[in-house]
């Protein structure tokens, strides 16, 4: 097989083509078409075909002698040799058989070997042909393509003819002859010696794979008694683990038993906390105000439900996403924003929303909230987070505006009979509607009191409202307080007077502030008022004012029934009256006071009081020096 | 040549017993309205020094006709004290220096006071 293929392979290289006949193909187009074209092929054939007719005319006329008509068939058949050996040396030549040195060699070998057979039989070295071949052979020599070859060519073609002339034609004949025996033989050790080689590698190489061989059985062998003795060692080994495993096993059976119970613990406690964090979730999405958290960089992590649905965003939509892309807050005034996240993270407080901020939902619609937001510190104390929680508010603000129109209208409705009785009864007891007797105008005076008591309860109901919507007014003019106390202190003097009481200002000379003059002066006529009203026969009530840091305090203290102990707490709320003051006077409508606390708080004060039952109280209460600080709102107290 | 109150109130007590006051007042001359477009008419007809102006009236009210008579031009030579009972509009008046008294708070003796004290800038004729 190995033989045939290798075969094959030569035959390819030597005659390309699959079948017979596209190598008969092949080779005569060769031949004949390209072959016919070579240049040494032509004018070696051609010159050939030349000689070949020339020595033919020569027999024929008998130019020469070639010993007869065998003499000539041996000439011809000379020249038959010579063509089919310019086949042969082009095919070898075609197909690179041999190497160009040897080529060109034992080219040359024959071509001399059979010129010189030609001479010889042509008459040696006086025969007619002799010139001819040897001016074929110089011109055939440059055909092998080098000078070299071309002056070796015609070196050799001298030596001939010298070889002729000197030892005879049918001694050169037998040179070549034995020139070409010498080359065959030559190519036989060439081929003979390189089959050795081969051998002679085949041989090195089976030595090197036996070595090879040796060296692994000899590897084998040591790791075999490794093997064996670390085999021993772990069965030793193996034997004293098994008894620590045995002694491991209880312990470790101990341990599960340990771990086991631990294990319990940790999952009642896991579900517990799970249980925990439910719960947590379902209050937070249960909270009926709208919850959001947001991290550090603002980024939403809770969202409840009722935010979801105050915003218009679902939790999915804005997980993960910073809420200044869709929590929108702005002024209802002037539509600037009011990023209350913002001054949570820059002040690090709690933050509320002031009055009349609207959120602009998804829809684009904006809905009025209340809201406050905090910060989320961290063990350590750092802002990690804020908390904003908010509200719908649209529905209080609509009872709130509702509120305020009733109370407009309510206020209208009620003051107008009062006014009309009041200017009545005035004109009454002024003998406009003709004399009035005493008796008349004792009773007459006792329904305008009444009616001025009502009046004034209208007036305060109206200013708790106000005050209650939180839409005061504060509207700080420069007042003298010099002026305004002694204005009140008029005012007030016929009653202490008929009531027996005294009442006395003592107070250095006071400046000028800033503060809401018809505010200040309700704060005074209260206090004074309830003093002079709490206070019997032959008390007295007194009136100081004093600079303290800041402040300016003023001190209304009287030496009336006092405030019993357990009514202390109550005493700025609203509609409370003492009980002690209850039983003494029927009037007053318990707002006085928490009209005065809210007033005092409005213009930037404190108000505050001690009192000792049946010894007497003093009220205390500030103003800031600086003023107080406008504040915008729809309503001034009546 | 008396000086002209007009004064525009709906309610007829009040009215009645202001007339009935403001008349004992030596040479005022006292004019009635009941709402704000007869008193727009009267205006029209008649040189009135002062108005005594309710606010919560029918037919027109007494802010309407604050700004009627501005668009006339006939507020400048009049003097204004709105007399309200009405809790909601201190604002509007205060911001426009208009007097507003209300009127539980002033007696019958107070409230001619406060008019003669206006009525003395009214130059005589």
């Amino acid at each position: 097989m190995v033989t045939s293929s290798k075969l094959t392979t030569i035959r390819r290289r030597l005659f390309p083509g699959e079948t017979l006949q596209e190598i008969i193909t092949k080779e005569l187009q060769d031949f004949f078409f390209t072959g016919l074209f070579r240049l040494e092929f032509f004018l070696m054939g051609g010159f050939s075909v030349v000689m070949l007719f020339l020595s033919y005319q020569l027999i024929i006329n008998s130019h020469i002698a070639v010993g007869g008509r065998q003499g000539a068939l041996d000439l011809y058949f000379s020249y038959a040799i010579l063509g089919a050996y310019f086949f042969c040396s082009d095919f070898v030549k075609r197909k690179q058989l041999l190497p160009e040195k040897p080529h060109f060699i034992i080219d040359s070998a024959i071509f001399y070997f059979l010129m010189s057979i030609i001479v010889y039989l042509t008459g040696g070295i006086n025969s007619p042909l002799a010139f001819p071949m040897l001016f074929l052979m110089s011109i055939s020599a440059p055909l092998y393509g080098s000078m070299k070859y071309a002056v070796a060519f015609v070196g050799i073609a001298c030596v001939t003819y010298l070889s002729w002339a000197v030892i005879g034609d049918d001694l050169t004949l037998e040179f070549y002859g034995h020139i070409l025996e010498a080359f065959s033989l030559m190519i036989a050790t060439i081929i003979i010696k390189s089959e050795i080689n081969r051998f002679a590698k085949k041989a090195e190489e089976y030595k090197s794979l036996t070595r090879q061989n040796d060296e692994l059985l000899a590897k084998m062998k040591d790791y075999n008694e490794s093997l064996e003795s670390t085999v021993k060692h772990k069965t030793t080994e193996l034997s004293d683990s098994l008894k620590l495993v045995e002694a491991s096993k209880k312990e470790i059976e101990n341990q599960r038993a340990a771990t086991m119970n631990i294990l319990d613990d940790i999952i009642e406690e896991r579900n517990a906390t799970s249980f925990e964090k439910d719960k947590l979730s379902a209050i937070l999405q249960s909270i009926g105000d709208g919850v959001m958290v947001v991290d550090e960089k603002g980024v939403v992590t809770i969202c409840n439900r009722v935010a979801e649905k105050i915003t218009g965003y679902s939790y999915d939509e804005v997980a993960g996403k910073n809420y200044s892309e869709f929590f929108k807050l702005v002024y209802e005034k002037d539509g600037q924003p009011n990023d209350i996240i913002a001054k949570v993270f820059k002040t690090r407080k709690i933050e509320e929303l002031t009055d009349h901020t609207v959120l602009i939902r998804k829809d684009g619609n904006k809905v009025p909230v209340a809201d406050s937001a905090a910060p989320i510190f961290s063990k350590s104390g750092e802002v990690v987070g804020c908390i904003i929680v908010y509200r719908d508010v649209t529905r209080e603000r609509e009872i709130d505006r509702q509120k305020s129109e009733f109370v407009s209208v309510a206020s209208h409705q009620l003051r107008t009979p009062l006014t009309s009785i009041k200017w009545f009864l005035e004109m009454m007891l002024d003998g406009d509607a003709g004399t009035v007797s005493d008796e008349q105008k004792e009773l007459l005076e006792q329904v305008s009191e009444s009616t001025e008591r009502m009046i004034g309860l209208v007036n305060t109901l109206l200013n708790i409202s106000r005050i209650e919507s939180g839409r005061v007014k504060v509207d700080p003019r420069p007042t003298d307080l010099n002026h305004l106390i002694e204005t009140i202190v008029q005012e007030q003097l016929p009653i202490a007077t008929q009531r027996g009481v005294g009442l006395k200002v003592s107070k250095p000379e006071l400046p000028v502030i800033s503060i809401d003059q018809k505010l200040v002066q309700e704060v005074f006529a209260n206090l004074l008022s309830n003093a002079i009203k709490y206070t019997p026969n032959k008390g007295k009530v007194a009136l100081k004012a004093r600079l303290d840091g800041e402040f300016i305090e003023f001190t209304i203290s009287d030496t009336g029934m006092g405030i019993p102990d357990k009514d202390k707490d109550k005493m700025f709320h609203k509609f409370f009256r003492a009980e002690n003051a209850v039983v003494r006077e029927t009037e007053g409508n318990g707002m006085g006071l928490y009209v005065c606390k809210s007033i005092v708080e409005l213009s930037g004060g404190r108000i505050w009081y001690d009192s000792v039952e049946n010894k007497g109280t003093t009220f205390y209460f500030t103003l800031p020096l600086k003023g107080s600080i406008m504040r915008e709102g729809e309503k001034s107290l009546v | 040549m008396k000086k002209t109150i007009l004064i525009v109130e709906d309610e007829k007590s009040l009215q009645r017993i202001l007339f009935k006051k403001l008349q004992q007042v030596e040479n005022w001359e006292i004019l009635q309205a009941f709402n704000g477009q007869q008193a727009l008419d009267l205006i029209k007809e008649q040189q009135v020094d002062l108005i005594l102006l309710d606010i919560v009236m029918p037919v027109m009210d007494g802010l309407t006709l604050l700004q009627e008579l501005k668009d006339l031009g006939e507020l400048g030579n009049k003097k204004v004290i709105v007399l309200t009972n009405s809790a909601s509009f201190e604002q509007v008046f205060r911001d426009n220096g208009v007097k507003y008294l209300v009127k539980s708070n002033h007696t019958l003796d107070d409230l001619v006071k406060r008019i003669s004290n206006e009525m003395e800038e009214v130059p005589n004729k």
